[in-house]
């Protein structure tokens, strides 16, 4: 079990999330179908919803969101999110363990978090947002 | 809970050194026995969490005593179609030096005892990927029954079956 870390809760298409603070550079208000922009810094940014990403079968939404911006190197990545809850402190993140680890198409998930009966996903969000600008060259 | 008879005794058994417990669950219409010595608890099906991009046979995890468990479908992990939980549906709590996870069954049905006279080889003819993941057959209430390596198990779906 790994040392407790600042998490953000998040809600994406009816789901709870966790979020390491540290993988959010900011937080904006966006829309999912807004056209590529620049940030502050002039970089190009790349704005996408996070439930279809995580699950492709989940309706894109098209209300304002709120954004999680992750800055990287050469553009920024903003991740919407229908609603961002709260901190939280002191959480144990477990990891989801080698069979399942080994066995994911794509290493978004960081663990989990043994919260009341349903675990809470851990989201590498550093991750998806590297895996989304790689895409987008 | 199951349309099996529960029998009194197991044909064939004994409570000899020999003797090894089996929880006898049942994927789709098969009956299979698990190493009682591997089970830890079993508990009513619960609908898992997700775990993005993981593949079928895993369809998410649970968090157990404060534990966060993978859990594995028995149907599809022995190749058999898939199907929503029924009122019967069971997570059964393995432990296994791979790391604990929690096996999706239709139905749990007994727990049994089974001389090592009671266990044969399983047949030549079986499908090897299947024959692959069986320990042995036994036989239960006059229904044939596969033991489960699980090791054997967990590896195949480690490769992705």
């Amino acid at each position: 079990m790994s040392s407790p870390v600042l998490l953000l809760e998040v809600l994406a298409a009816g789901r709870r999330y966790y979020v390491p603070c540290a993988h959010i550079d900011g937080l904006e208000l966006l829309r999912p179908d807004a056209p590529l922009a620049h940030d502050k810094r002039g970089r190009p940014r790349l704005a996408r919803s996070l439930a279809p990403l995580l699950y492709p079968s989940e309706a894109l939404a098209t209300a304002p969101q709120q954004a999680l911006v992750v800055r990287l190197r050469r553009r920024s990545v903003a991740l919407l999110v229908d609603r961002v809850e709260q901190l939280a402190h002191d959480l144990a993140v477990q990891p989801l363990g080698p069979l399942l680890a080994r066995s994911l198409a794509a290493p978004w998930v960081l663990g989990a978090v043994a919260a009341d009966l349903a675990p809470i996903l851990v989201l590498d969000l550093r991750r998806i947002a590297a895996d989304l600008a790689l895409a987008a060259l | 809970m199951s349309e099996f008879t529960v029998p009194a005794r197991v044909s064939g058994e004994q409570d000899g050194a020999d003797s090894l417990d089996f929880l006898v669950v049942r994927a789709a219409d098969e009956l299979y026995g698990l190493p009682g010595a591997s089970v830890r608890e079993v508990m009513r099906w619960r609908a898992p969490t997700p775990v993005p991009g993981a593949p079928p046979v895993l369809p998410g995890i649970i968090s157990q005593r404060g534990v966060v468990l993978p859990v594995v479908d028995l149907r599809l992990a022995l190749g058999l179609p898939g199907a929503p939980p029924e009122r019967s549906a069971r997570l059964v709590i393995i432990q296994h030096e791979a790391g604990d996870l929690a096996l999706f069954v239709d139905a749990v049905i007994d727990l049994v005892p089974l001389a090592a006279a009671a266990r044969a080889q399983p047949p030549a003819a079986l499908d090897p990927a299947r024959a692959r993941m069986l320990a042995a057959v036994a036989r239960y209430a006059d229904h044939p029954l596969a033991l489960l390596n699980l090791a054997a198990l967990i590896a195949a779906v480690q490769e992705g079956l």
